[in-house]
């Protein structure tokens, strides 16, 4: 097919035209970069699911205000990425509760919801969860603040240069270097622990 | 070093990065896993072990007595690389950093190649005479394979046709905006309202431009009517009087008969009615410096305003 071979301004200005063909090779391009860091941010794949769907729904009903000049897959990774971290806002999930609900009232509470998050791996959802999420590296970049996440993932996952992720965060690019740096040294840090306990 | 897990044998480089550790997690698991069945690489780890252990097992060999001494008063007879207390705030150039390790920083920005020339080569000098430091050093590779390997995680395989289901149904639930009985008149009050302003300083130079043909049109016309002769009458009817003669002069050839054109007259009685009404004068020269200020204001958006907008698509929240 021919659409495979267009850049992405061009799939994307004909995506405008309202071809579902279009749509259709955007998603292909994109859902897996994007699915990857929602999923990675909220750690929970049906969540996960829908928030980069919503994104994709989000930026196709805009297609006609994207810019060319811009790069879509920085578009769609800001679109992703605000809305993520609106949900997360929204629900306080800072950190997903390895450690028991942070809305338990007292110790006892918090290893009682603890113990339902440790057997609960039973759905099928959830062993699929475990087992892609459950590598000590997967789950010490859980344990990052989501702005931490979110550097760590475009810089090594997609491979952004330092001014590409500040203009998809909408963050100065000393914030974006600062924020890498902490990042990473959080993560080696934990995984030293993890090594020597 | 991206090594990635593929048919075949280990290489001399896997076996000494898996030596030392140096490999992620996946392709230690990988080259584990092979090591479990290729007898032939097993031999070969264990001649590298055996080669590690006997490089491990050399011991320190001790110089003869007062080495230190003579370096130290080499040191001092070549004072030069010694750094200098004192006035260093005098010394352009970066300071020297002597004796400290590299800071979490300097790893990983050398790792992503971001230190300068020179910065690279002191922390290269400093890496290969500080082996607490390049322990760390693997440590940090060890992070950076580990990040690489990461990789994409795959949606449900429904996750396409769904987007594309929300998108039919939110369409559908909301057919285009409602069309609007003066579709152009809203388009153009949209465009307008871009032109406006967006910050104080914006509005400041707008409210300078609006004002400033205004006051010199004032500044002229103050000069021009505080001469005891003139008046706004007097002025008009000079100017009437000039452009009907010229006008008459030009249309002679045409016909008499001028003042009888209908437009003519109208023109004329329009005059009169201005040189009567003084604050007509006024009006016009207000909407005149309006309209300069206008066009000196599109001229200024044009040039200056904010790129950024421009650069940055629109992102629907
Ligand atoms: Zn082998
Ligand atoms: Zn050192």
């Amino acid at each position: 097919m021919e659409l495979r071979h267009l850049p992405d301004h061009e799939v994307a200005s004909l995506a405008a035209r309202g071809r579902e063909p279009a749509f259709r090779e955007l998603l292909r391009r994109y859902q897996g970069p994007v699915f990857s860091l929602v999923y990675r941010m909220v750690r929970d794949r049906a969540t996960a699911e829908d928030l980069a769907q919503e994104a994709f729904v989000r930026a196709f009903q805009a297609i006609g205000t994207f810019d060319p000049a811009f790069k879509f897959s920085s578009w769609i990774f800001k679109i992703a990425h605000n809305h993520t971290i609106d949900h997360l806002r929204k629900r306080k999930l800072d950190t997903v509760s390895l450690e028991g609900s942070p809305y338990s009232r007292d110790d006892e509470d918090e290893a009682r919801t603890r113990m339902e998050v440790a057997s609960a791996g039973e759905t099928p959802e959830q062993v699929l969860e475990a087992r892609e999420l459950g590598s000590r590296l997967e789950e010490a970049i859980g344990r990052l603040r989501p702005e931490y996440r979110a550097v760590v993932l475009l810089r090594h996952v997609e491979g952004y240069a330092y001014d590409e992720i500040a203009r998809i965060l909408d963050l100065p690019l000393g914030t974006v270097k600062t924020f890498l740096h902490r990042a990473r040294a959080q993560l080696k840090e934990m995984l030293e622990g993890v090594l020597e306990s | 070093m991206s090594l990635s897990p593929r048919i075949g044998h280990l290489s001399p480089d896997e076996i000494q990065e898996f030596l030392e550790g140096g490999l992620s997690a996946r392709q230690e698991a990988w080259v584990r896993g092979h090591l479990d069945v290729c007898p032939r690489c097993r031999e070969e780890v264990q001649e590298w072990q055996g080669l590690f252990a006997d490089l491990g097992g050399l011991g320190e060999l001790v110089p003869r007595e007062g080495f230190s001494e003579g370096v130290l008063a080499r040191l001092r007879l070549n004072p030069s690389s010694v750094p200098r207390k004192g006035w260093w705030f005098l010394r352009l150039g970066p300071r020297r950093r002597v004796d400290t390790h590299l800071s979490a920083r300097a790893f990983q920005e050398y790792l992503e190649g971001r230190l300068g020339r020179r910065a690279q080569e002191r922390a290269e000098a400093h890496l290969a005479a500080c082996s607490p430091c390049r322990e760390e050093m693997r440590r940090w590779r060890r992070l950076w394979a580990d990040l690489a390997d990461l990789g994409h995680l795959s949606p449900s395989p429904q996750f396409a046709e769904g987007v594309l289901l929300r998108l039919r149904a939110r369409s559908a639930e909301a057919p285009a905006p409602a069309p609007s009985p003066w579709p152009s008149i809203v388009r153009g009050v949209g465009r307008a309202q871009r032109l406006l302003p967006r910050s104080p300083r914006g509005w400041a130079v707008a409210g300078g431009l609006a004002l400033a043909p205004a006051l010199v049109a004032t500044a002229l016309a103050w000069a021009v009517f505080s001469h005891p002769l003139v008046s706004v009458e007097t002025v008009l009817t000079y100017l009437l009087w000039k452009t009907s003669s010229a006008l008459a002069g030009a249309l002679a050839g045409a016909g008499g008969g001028f003042f009888e054109n209908p437009l003519v007259a109208g023109l004329y009685s329009l005059f009169q009615g201005v040189a009567r009404a003084p604050w007509l004068l006024g009006v016009g020269s207000f909407l005149f410096s309006l309209g300069c200020a206008v066009s000196v204001w599109l001229l200024y958006r044009q040039f200056t305003s904010p790129r950024e907008s421009r650069r940055h698509a629109h992102v629907p929240s």
